[in-house]
């Protein structure tokens, strides 16, 4: 794969990982454009929460590049988180912390102002249902609403690029459906580029604009969302090794 | 929204968090004056009748409470997750250290008040003979526990067996600022002021230990925490 066309959104570039002698990830390369939504499948063991984890400037790659906005995540790695926002398949938030405390601490570490930490955290707040919570412990909130936490905290400072691992786990039909309407159609949708990984077949299929099937740690296949269907990508992930949801 | 993370806000910010969760939930803090207690208590029926010097009994249960109640400063984030919000954050390792640190700071400082009360109590007010002494011992000391309890619990928070490493690396690494710290605070309590020249020099050694390990951890800190 040759240099982006566009430096905006994220970028791998015959990225690797390997701890010890295992390797997580195989010469991975692969562009989200600004606007994107791309959802990674695969079994358990694929190196999709890996390579999220690369994107978010948690783990650092054996080789190759990761990109955001054109920027070189090694070289310039506060500039490229500053333009991250990154939700794991638990929620990162403080038990102690009130819903409001934990989103203007986050804001906070971004660099906003107390009043700006103020104000994004009570417009995360009501984006995802919670301003009614907004003064309980975190700790009561619910599953669900801890995810909705977790998402408003990771897209308060307006990334440029959303990396979301598993992001419906554990949620009801209600929040999936306003989680999968905030992914295709939230404010900030078009200056966005997103990658998210999820067993849920259907649901990552509607998500989506593209889908990448992963295998140990190699991309086995990436296309547009119509190139897939619910039941064939099932079948895929089985033949790979894997169970999908919702399948 | 144009947003320019400093390192001294990043660290104050992480400092006011720990701290307020502390105040709500002072797990670390009371663990610290438990054991610290339970130490001097051991020390006062041990000594019972025997002259004992305060100071050595004072220093252990310092260290002892330090390394129960700050081995949480990164092992909590790790635990819950959290590690991963700070380390996806603008914000530079060193910055997070520096907050955990300064948390870590304040519960030593103010584990020290109730250890110097307690051991004045158990012990006698000879600990209080020198009092402006002891106090600078205290916090010098604090700092430096607090500066290796920070930069050894971000060390070991991704190990499996975190809650035994922490003290394995811990103790041995604050027994030179003990045996200085501890040292003085006992000329402290025998009449021994800042005038005294064994007293300065105690001090002063633990001043540049202090000197030493906080930039030596705040530049390796990010080698730490790398994964």
């Amino acid at each position: 794969m040759g240099p982006p066309e566009s430096p905006k959104g994220l970028t791998f570039f015959d990225v690797s990982k390997s701890f010890g002698r295992f390797e997580a990830l195989h010469e991975f390369s692969l562009q989200v454009a600004q606007g994107e939504v791309i959802t990674l499948f695969g079994p358990n063991g694929a190196g999709k929460t890996t390579l999220l984890r690369v994107a978010a400037g948690l783990s650092t790659p054996s080789r190759g590049r990761v990109l955001v906005d054109g920027l070189d995540a090694a070289t310039s790695p506060r500039e490229a988180k500053r333009r991250t926002g990154f939700a794991g398949d638990r929620p990162l938030i403080y038990g102690e912390l009130t819903a409001a405390e934990n989103l203007e601490f986050a804001a906070r570490l971004y660099g906003l102002s107390a009043s700006e930490a103020r104000r994004a955290a009570g417009d995360g707040l009501k984006a995802q249902g919670l301003s009614h919570r907004s003064a309980d412990p975190a700790r009561t909130l619910s599953h669900g609403m801890a995810q909705g936490l977790s998402l408003a905290r990771a897209t308060l400072h307006g990334p440029s690029v959303l990396l979301l691992d598993e992001p419906f786990e554990g949620l009801d039909a209600r929040r999936s459906a306003r989680l999968l309407e905030f992914i295709r159609d939230g404010a900030g949708r078009a200056s966005r580029a997103v990658l998210l990984s999820t067993h849920q077949v259907d649901l990552g299929l509607a998500a989506c604009d593209r889908a990448a099937l992963l295998d140990r740690g190699r991309l086995v296949k990436v296309a547009g969302r119509s190139a897939f269907d619910k039941d064939g990508l099932s079948r895929e992930i089985a033949a790979l090794g894997g169970e999908a949801d919702g399948a | 929204m144009e947003v320019r993370p400093t390192a001294p806000n990043a660290a104050l910010e992480v400092a006011r968090k720990d701290l307020l969760a502390e105040a709500r939930a002072p797990d670390g803090l009371s663990l610290a004056v438990l054991v610290g207690a339970l130490v001097l208590l051991l020390f006062r029926v041990a000594a019972e009748g025997t002259p004992l010097p305060v100071g050595t009994a004072l220093w252990v249960a310092l260290l002892f409470s330090a390394t129960a109640g700050l081995s949480r400063t990164f092992h909590a984030e790790a635990e819950r997750g959290t590690l991963d919000l700070l380390l996806a954050s603008p914000a530079s390792p060193a910055a997070l250290f520096a907050g955990k640190m300064l948390s870590g700071l304040v519960v030593t400082l103010a584990c020290g008040l109730v250890m110097v009360a307690m051991a004045a109590a158990f012990f006698g007010g000879g600990v209080l003979r020198e009092p402006l002494p002891v106090v600078a011992f205290v916090v010098l000391g604090g700092v430096g526990l607090a500066a290796q309890a920070s930069f050894l619990s971000a060390l070991s928070a991704r190990s499996p067996t975190r809650a035994a490493l922490f003290p394995v690396l811990m103790i041995p690494l604050c027994t030179p600022l003990l045996a200085w710290a501890a040292r003085g605070t006992v000329a402290a309590s025998l009449g021994a002021g800042f005038g005294d020249p064994a007293l300065a020099f105690d001090l002063l050694a633990v001043a540049l230990y202090d000197a030493a390990f906080v930039p030596l951890n705040a530049i390796l800190v990010p080698l730490a925490l790398r994964a």
